[in-house]
């Protein structure tokens, strides 16, 4: 064994010579291969990483410095409080994205009690509501990784979530369009791809004319392409609150603004979790932590993977464009440049009727940094000519996500090998949306496994209620649903956002509901108020408003985001002139 | 005293120049005799209208407009709203019912330009 | 909130009808529902908002009025005198009330609206204005970037706050953009006690009037820096800084000259676009320039039966013309619901010179036109002299001098469109510069 394991670093090592990596130091560590050392560049480490990958170790922890390169801290809590100390709770769930929320839905139909700790304001406010929405057919994976394996039967699972949590699903198809004839020599491969991964649906090549047949706005520069029926589309964010939702109906407890510090463990057992709402013990412990997941993992003394970010940035097209397009469609570029692991990106059709333009892929040190820039915009912007009728004027909103990657490039679904009440539910990027029904079938299964073998008799709930019901969307509803909702309750009468034509009723719905929006972005996510053209222009005074009136607090207290955010300052006429000099 | 201030009689803008003393100004840069005495004007008396908010008891309505019932010398706009800062309406007003008399002594009355429902 | 709704009864069930519905009770709304009402329509106004008034309710500084009333008075003032017309008159009002659809029905057309007290109303009307005034450009769509802290507020939400709600977005505001919303904002901000960092413009020139920039920003030293944007917000949580930068000729920034100025809050006041989007499933022709329906002189659009008016047909920098050509659609679209002018022929004008845009963008052929009707242009640079020309078949119809015009000024005159031979060819009309001889004048 260990001989087996000194020739595998041998090979690490040659490798990162050859790489050009003569100075980075490299050796076993809990299974895995730890990199030290010191590189001039960021790229430079990115490279490293992956040239160090694919040797057999259970994963890569990447600690090379780079000068002048900082990485920064995981972001606080403002609040300090000792809410959950002394709390004692069956289940402790790291991470409140989608991951996080299909692990508490799942074990909720367990007689146990769950919680669901979450170091930001909302749900779903990092990678899982900052992606394309695409339930992806399970196509892209190499056969045999966890992420086509998960990924396949995730998508299958959706139909029957939607159902019943009450979210939207479509299934548009999406088309990979061929950027050259010579790729359809490639359809024998991609056939065979589907059969192994088992994609569903009936997955077929097409000709040029049969896609602009489909497609009629389709790029001239295409060749043809394939179409795989089965990718669908969903509102990432509303599913991960339709899980919540759910588990919390079932009896699940979700904390915001609550982050895990560190964690105590006795005899290789997690025993204690310290948070800046105090400490609670708990019998297991679920990873599910995001592009933080390895300093979870640290904190329990289990680490032997690493994450990086991995950017990308998307941008939204009005809803007027939404007839414009009808399935999925990307042009990847198969030859692409070797250190890239994008997807490339593409033009997705939104449940909502926008058309959603990217994503971007670029490896960043910050993990938690989210803002925009101009150079990457234009990278974007080169995916509009996918279709012909699309132009940048008709954006309204872009933004970006940070995907946690893991240099082995797979999900890391287990339970932890050295602590026997920890579970990984770790490096979950793309497709972790579309496989997060299954990994939390699996993650579920692992943590009842643990609590038995800790002694717990776990029996499944009686009254599990595998249902939930949406806020009624106004918008949607035909004129006589319409009436009928706002006699029964006038509010859903007083429209306040204008361009998504939300109504006074789904605000205030959105601030009562199970996981309840306590923040502008909030509120815009469960109901959409603020997420139109005018990017809540004119609807924001009146969402405070309502905001302040039901969360019982002074207008300025609102927040767009929690924490510092606050969007007013202070009243006008109040000490009107005691900054005017600064 | 030399001063180059625009015109603002009329959208054209005019760059006028004044020069001379006080009793004796020369205005120059008008394009129509307006600009001699907005010129002469902004150098003896700077003449601006006050608009502003007052604070009122509603939830419904917590602001009314108000003005002033003439403009009033420049140098005294932020005097007039420091007194104006500090009054509160608690009573039903209609547009054009003065509020405030003779605000800062310049000879204007504070007016709301607005009708204010008390109850509402 | 007071709920207004409709001073007829209906009963239940029955199915509204009238001659005219407008949409919107702005000071264009209101002057098409009172005209209407003169011309003899039965007409109903819809308003999704408590109070008619539009935008005006928090436009309470003065200016406006001038042409119309002759007086200078505050956006309230000036708003309600056109509402005491409407009270006066038999105009239906609903408040609190939101179109939702709109569809041809017939020769008319059939519109669906929700609000709280009677759910769902549908309302039958032969004709439609449409006066729904317009929204602002976000800082989305001027691709600014950075990170996504709260404090970006558009100059109309700050001017909500602070002049309706009495709240403060921020007390140290940059301010993007020189639209006369974002300079009246700039000293309503000092008027409240801030400290305005500074005006930034992307143009050479800015874009709001000149009375404007004089009395928000020279008054109160405010800087205005031309040929400057801001192309980085800075903030977590909240706005702490932007970055500012210095453009060529192209408006591409100049990196080299990107500085960081400290403040709490953006305010951008980068453009209005009139709100016409519930329209285009009607087929409507929209002016691209404008992007408000293309109209002939009777403010009658591509589609027939749909009038346009105020800030939905074209972004106006005085009320007084947004009432006017309220008052022009009103009165037509009440005309419309009697005589049939379906058949008759529309001549496009073609716009040539440095004319950015012309409104109405068509003539129609009409039996008994009253006299002059106004037209609105704007130029597409500022000229000191300029000569408008309308042709026709080589022809020159009609011909006007301006002196100082500018982008940022709307100009209006009037046309005996009587004259145009509706047999003729195209109609031209023409703005040229003319040379600097005006100087000497
Ligand atoms: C641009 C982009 C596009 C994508 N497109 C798709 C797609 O189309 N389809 C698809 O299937 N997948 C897509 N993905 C991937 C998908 O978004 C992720 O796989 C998925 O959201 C991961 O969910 P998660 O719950 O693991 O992570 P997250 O949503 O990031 O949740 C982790 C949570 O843990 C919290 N947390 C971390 N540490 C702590 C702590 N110590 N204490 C408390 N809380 C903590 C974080 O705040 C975070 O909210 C995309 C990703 C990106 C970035
Ligand atoms: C900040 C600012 C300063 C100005 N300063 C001056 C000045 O000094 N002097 C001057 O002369 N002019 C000035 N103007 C210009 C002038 O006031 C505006 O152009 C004018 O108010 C526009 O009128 P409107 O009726 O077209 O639109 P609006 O006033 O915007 O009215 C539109 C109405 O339609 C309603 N509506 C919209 N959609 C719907 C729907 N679906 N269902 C029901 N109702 C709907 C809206 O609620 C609104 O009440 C200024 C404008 C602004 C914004
Ligand atoms: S001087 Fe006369 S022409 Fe020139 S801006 Fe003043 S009023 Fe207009």
């Amino acid at each position: 064994m260990i001989d087996k394991n000194t020739r595998k670093l041998k090979a690490v090592r040659k490798k990162l010579k050859k790489a050009g990596f003569p100075d980075v130091t490299s050796v076993e560590s809990n299974g895995a291969v730890l990199l030290t050392g010191n590189l001039d560049s960021w790229n430079d480490k990115v490279i490293a990483g992956y040239t160090a990958a694919g040797k057999g170790f259970r994963g890569i922890i990447n600690d090379i410095n780079v000068r002048g390169c900082d990485e920064p801290e995981m972001s606080m809590p403002l609040i300090k409080d000792e809410l959950l100390a002394g709390r004692s709770l069956d289940a402790v769930i790291v991470g409140g994205g989608v991951i996080g929320c299909a692990i508490a839905r799942e074990l909720s139909r367990q007689n146990i009690s769950i919680a669901v700790l979450e170091k930001e304001s909302d749900l779903a406010m990092q990678a899982s509501g900052r992606n394309d929405g695409m339930i992806h057919p399970g196509f892209a994976a190499s056969p045999g990784t966890k992420k086509a394996v998960y990924n396949i039967r995730g998508n299958r699972m959706y139909t029957k979530l939607a159902d019943e949590l009450d979210f939207d699903l479509k299934r548009p198809g999406s088309i990979l369009l061929f950027r050259s004839a010579w790729m359809k020599l490639m359809i024998p491969i991609f056939k065979l791809r589907c059969r192994n991964n088992r994609v569903d649906g009936r997955y077929r090549a097409m000709s040029a004319a049969e896609v602009k047949r489909i497609e009629p706005n389709v790029t001239e520069t295409q060749h043809g392409g394939f179409l795989l029926p089965s990718a669908g589309i969903v509102s990432p964010y509303r599913v991960t609150m339709a899980l919540a939702e759910n588990a919390v109906l079932n009896g699940a407890e979700i904390f915001l603004n609550t982050a895990v510090t560190s964690l105590s463990l006795t005899s290789q057992q997690i025993t204690e979790v310290h948070t800046n709402r105090g400490t609670l013990n708990c019998r297991v412990l679920i990873n599910a932590a995001g592009v933080w997941s390895d300093k979870l993992a640290e904190m329990a003394g289990d680490r032997f993977f690493s994450i990086h970010g991995r950017k990308g940035m998307e941008a939204i097209l009005d809803r007027s464009c939404g007839p414009l397009q009808n399935h999925i469609m990307g042009m990847p570029s198969l030859l692409g440049n070797k250190n890239s692991h994008s997807k490339g990106g593409g033009l997705v059709p939104c449940v909502e009727g926008n058309i959603l333009l990217g994503p971007t892929a670029e490896e960043v040190p910050e993990r938690e940094d989210y803002s925009t820039d101009s150079h990457t915009f234009s990278e974007l912007l080169g995916q509009l000519g996918l279709n012909n009728e699309l132009k940048a004027s008709q954006i309204i909103n872009y933004y970006s996500g940070i995907r946690a990657a893991n240099w082995e490039e797979d999900f890391i679904i287990e339970p932890s090998q050295r602590v026997s009440n920890l579970i990984h539910a770790a490096a979950i990027q793309s497709p972790g949306l579309a496989s997060a029904p299954a990994i939390a079938e699996d993650v579920a299964a692992f943590a009842v496994h643990a609590l038995k073998a800790g002694g717990m008799k776990v029996q499944p709930r009686a009254d599990f209620n595998p249902r939930r019901q949406a806020i009624p969307c106004l918008r949607e509803l035909g004129s006589e649903q319409r009436a009928r909702l706002i006699k029964r309750d006038p509010a859903y009468g007083e429209i306040m956002c204008r361009c998504e034509e939300v109504s006074k009723g789904e605000i205030r719905d959105a601030l009562r509901s199970k996981v309840p929006a306590t923040t502008v972005d909030g509120v815009k996510r469960r109901v959409r108020a603020g997420a139109g053209r005018c990017h809540g222009g004119f609807c924001l005074p009146r969402v405070i408003k309502i905001m302040a009136e039901e969360l019982g607090v002074p207008l300025t207290d609102v927040t767009k985001k929690g924490g510092e955010s606050r969007i007013l300052r202070c009243e006008t006429k109040e000490g009107a002139f005691d900054e005017a000099a600064v | 005293m030399n001063r180059t201030m625009t015109c603002i009689a009329c959208p054209r803008g005019c760059l006028l120049t004044v020069t001379g003393s006080n009793d004796n100004l020369e205005v120059s840069g008008y394009q129509c005799p307006r600009g001699i005495d907005y010129g002469r004007q902004e150098i003896l008396l700077p003449l601006r209208m006050l608009t502003t908010t007052v604070r009122t008891m509603s939830v419904e309505s917590p602001r009314l407009p108000v003005r002033l019932s003439t403009e009033v010398s420049k140098t005294r706009i932020f005097e007039c709203m420091s007194v104006i800062n500090h009054f509160t309406l608690n009573r039903s007003v209609k547009a054009g019912d003065v509020l405030i008399e003779d605000v800062c002594a310049t000879g204007a009355d504070l007016i709301a330009t607005g009708g204010f429902d008390n109850e509402g | 909130m007071k709920r207004q709704y409709s001073k007829r009864q209906y009963k239940d069930g029955q199915r509204r009808c009238c001659d005219v519905v407008v949409i919107g009770s702005g000071p264009a709304g209101m002057a098409a529902a009172v005209s209407a009402a003169d011309a003899g329509a039965s007409v109903c106004m819809i308003e999704r908002e408590e109070k008619m008034g539009g935008i005006l309710k928090q436009c309470i500084h003065d200016g406006f009025g001038l042409i119309r009333f002759e007086e200078k008075l505050t956006g309230p003032e000036y708003s309600w005198r056109y509402q005491q017309m409407v009270n006066e008159r038999d105009i239906d009002f609903l408040n609190l009330t939101f179109l939702t659809k709109i569809e041809r029905s017939g020769k008319g057309f059939s519109l669906e609206f929700v609000n709280p007290a009677e759910a769902v109303i549908s309302i039958e009307a032969a004709s439609v204005v449409m006066a729904m005034g317009c929204r602002e450009r976000t800082d989305r769509q001027i691709f600014l970037h950075g990170q996504r802290p709260a404090g970006i507020f558009t100059a109309g939400q700050a001017q909500d706050f602070i002049n309706l709600k009495g709240f403060m977005p921020g007390k140290r505001p940059v301010i993007l953009g020189s639209g006369d919303i974002g300079l009246i904002m700039a000293r309503r901000f000092t008027l409240e006690g801030a400290s305005v960092r500074g005006v930034y413009e992307i143009a050479s020139l800015p874009s709001g009037l000149t009375r404007n920039v004089v009395q928000c920003l020279e008054d109160f030293d405010i800087p205005l820096h031309l040929n400057t944007t801001v192309t980085e917000v800075h903030g977590r949580d909240r706005v702490e800084a932007v970055t500012v930068c210095r453009v060529d000729e192209n408006r591409h920034p100049l990196q080299d000259t990107a500085r960081r100025i400290d403040c709490d809050c953006l305010i951008l006041s980068v453009g209005l676009i009139p709100e016409n989007d519930i329209l285009i499933p009607l087929g409507i022709e929209l002016d691209p320039v404008t992007r408000g329906p293309v109209v002939d002189q009777f403010m009658h659009s591509s589609c027939p039966g749909i009038f346009s008016c105020g800030n939905a047909l074209h972004v106006s920098d005085l009320v007084d013309y947004v009432s006017e050509s309220g008052h022009a659609a009103g009165k037509a679209a009440a005309e419309w619901t009697k005589s049939d002018l379906v058949g008759s022929r529309k001549l496009r004008l073609s716009a040539g010179g440095i004319i950015q845009y012309i409104v109405p963008q068509s003539i129609t052929e009409a039996e008994h036109e009253d006299s002059a009707l106004p037209v609105y242009f704007r130029p597409s640079v500022p000229a000191d002299r300029a000569e408008f020309l309308l042709k026709q078949s080589g022809r020159i119809l009609y011909k006007k001098r301006f002196s100082y015009l500018k982008p940022s000024e709307m100009q209006r005159l009037e046309i005996d469109f009587a004259r145009i031979d509706p047999e003729g060819e195209m109609p031209v009309v023409e703005l040229t510069a003319l040379g600097m001889e005006a100087d000497d004048e």
